[in-house]
């Protein structure tokens, strides 16, 4: 399954922490058997509504297929940590 | 009886006019993408609110579609859901 993932990280974190994070997230969908696609960083945007107090974040988009289950792992460990405001999750249409 | 019938037509106006063609399935090259601000922001009014298909000229299927991007935009604050003065 093609999955697509958008996690907002916060934007004064460090450049070491927030590839920490995507480290994880990596071995998590190798733990599921699972391929990275693509992995973008955007950076530092503007948000279009304050999040956390926070007027600006650290974009990253992950493009990965893996085995089922793999989603809802993902976002528990995206939803715990302090850093992450905001992260949604697509499933992509196979072509 | 054809000439009254012919009358009422004009004083109704607006029918004649021509139908817009939608632009997403006379240009198969561009893709609806949630993470596109620039193409969705055309389709927001002045508030953030989504524009109608009346408006927009799209067709009902290309509709459902960006109702669906601008909604899935509006959640990782890549368009907003309302503007507000203070921020």
């Amino acid at each position: 399954m093609n999955y697509e993932t958008i996690y907002i990280a916060h934007p004064e974190l460090h450049e070491n922490k927030v590839a920490d994070i995507n480290n994880k997230i990596t071995e998590i969908i190798k733990r599921f058997k699972g391929k990275v696609n693509r992995l973008d960083d955007w950076g530092t945007r503007r948000l279009a509504y304050k999040i956390a107090k926070q007027t600006s974040g650290h974009y990253i988009y992950l493009n990965y297929s893996a085995e089922a289950g793999i989603v809802s792992e993902l976002e528990k460990t995206l939803q715990l940590r302090d850093d992450v405001l905001k992260q949604m999750t697509i499933k992509l249409d196979q072509k | 009886m054809r000439e009254e019938r012919g009358e009422k037509r004009e004083r109704g106006g607006e029918r004649r006019k021509k139908r817009k063609i939608c632009r997403f399935c006379s240009d198969s090259s561009i893709i609806l993408d949630y993470k596109d601000q620039n193409l969705l922001e055309n389709f927001i009014t002045e508030r953030a609110k989504i524009v109608s298909s009346r408006i927009s000229g799209c067709c009902a299927f290309h509709q459902r579609r960006l109702s669906l991007a601008i909604k899935r935009a509006r959640q990782i604050a890549i368009l907003p859901y309302t503007i507000s003065e203070s921020y």
